[in-house]
């Protein structure tokens, strides 16, 4: 079943970067994961997938629901995880960046309410120069499924 | 007549020829075949003891060299903050510790102790509620950064809690699943990338193997 699930993610990433048309930057498979218990930090995941002949920077991601949005990688260097932020993200043309577990992640911190499973949440990706894209999705929880890896 | 006799003794004696030849080879096999070994976790050569600490868990409760003494542990080092590789990293483990338990329903069962090296925020009330969501089997412990730093210097693992703008901060920290046997001894590590197939696979070998 996990295999399965897996599968079917992948060939939806795989559909989302091959297909090129559509709007300049298109996102799909956004995955909003609400703040652990005890804690006011929240995750994101996407698939960024630039549509365009031209290479899209991704300046900055906002949300009317935190104070404070930033971009991160996570990096495993000589065995030590290291968080850095991104002041800003290349979307290469024609390709798809993929924010997920263990890499480029969107840290989203303090909450201007309680974040409630299942409630609305918005992503505003803004790009250069005047792009924006607004992801509308629900707060989930990471138990709702297995573990990556 | 005697060529009957000939075909009788020929009949009775390949079968058992067989048979020993089997024996043979099945004894041979067994005696060739090493034990199966943990396919991505290091065993130490040579136990290591740990030095003494004192930090407290989430119930408040001192938590020290001698609460790893009579069970098995997996010890991640992290902070309740830590959008990413913290919270997948102990939702590996307890994945793998359920795997453990539906593969064989008498296993040992590895605790799994989530380590906070950022005591500034998180207080035993943010780690109860944190590694709750992890399943009961989650211990949530930190403490002085002295005594923290003794901890870590056991297994080996590397932290950083350098204070940035706002209450922002930048934590590093080794992202090592220590493995500590039951007679409270640094036993095993494993490195970074996880996945659950690798904890479930290696730890019942190394228990086993003790």
């Amino acid at each position: 079943m996990k295999i399965f699930a897996l599968a079917v993610l992948l060939v939806l990433a795989g559909a989302a970067c091959e297909r090129d048309t559509g709007p300049p930057l298109e996102i799909s498979i956004a995955t909003v994961f609400a703040p652990l218990p005890g804690t006011h930090t929240a995750v994101a995941y996407m698939t960024i997938k630039n549509n365009t002949p031209a290479d899209i920077v991704v300046e900055s991601i906002s949300s009317p629901q935190f104070a404070s949005v930033m971009m991160h990688e996570t990096r495993i260097i000589d065995g030590v995880a290291r968080m850095t932020m991104l002041k800003s993200l290349l979307i290469p043309a024609h390709s798809c960046v993929v924010l997920e577990e263990g890499g480029k992640h969107i840290m989203l911190m303090n909450p201007v309410q309680a974040a409630q499973l299942k409630q609305p949440v918005s992503l505003h990706v803004n790009y250069a120069v005047t792009g924006l894209v607004i992801v509308n999705t629900t707060f989930q929880s990471r138990f709702d499924r297995e573990p990556t890896g | 007549m005697r060529n009957h006799s000939i075909a009788g003794k020929f009949l009775v004696a390949v079968p058992v020829l067989l048979l020993f030849a089997g024996i043979g080879i099945f004894v041979l096999r067994s005696s060739l075949v090493a034990p199966e070994k943990p396919a991505r976790a290091t065993v130490l050569p040579s136990r290591a003891p740990m030095s003494d600490f004192v930090l407290v868990d989430q119930d408040g409760a001192k938590f020290d060299r001698d609460s790893f003494r009579g069970r098995w542990s997996m010890v991640f080092f992290g902070f309740t903050h830590c959008p990413d590789i913290c919270p997948v990293t102990l939702q590996q483990l307890a994945a793998a510790r359920r795997r453990m338990a539906e593969a064989d329903p008498d296993a040992v069962l590895p605790d799994i102790v989530f380590v906070s090296v950022d005591p500034g925020r998180d207080t035993p009330e943010t780690i109860a509620q944190y590694v709750q969501a992890f399943g009961d089997e989650v211990i949530g412990v930190s403490g002085d950064p002295a005594e923290l730093a003794k901890l870590a210097r056991t297994f080996g693992v590397y932290f950083s809690v350098t204070p940035a703008e706002g209450d922002a901060y930048a934590v590093e920290h080794s992202a090592t699943v220590i493995v500590v046997n039951d007679d409270a001894e640094f036993h095993a590590v494993f490195s970074a990338p996880h996945d659950v197939d690798a904890f479930s696979h290696d730890m019942p070998l190394i228990i086993a193997a003790k």
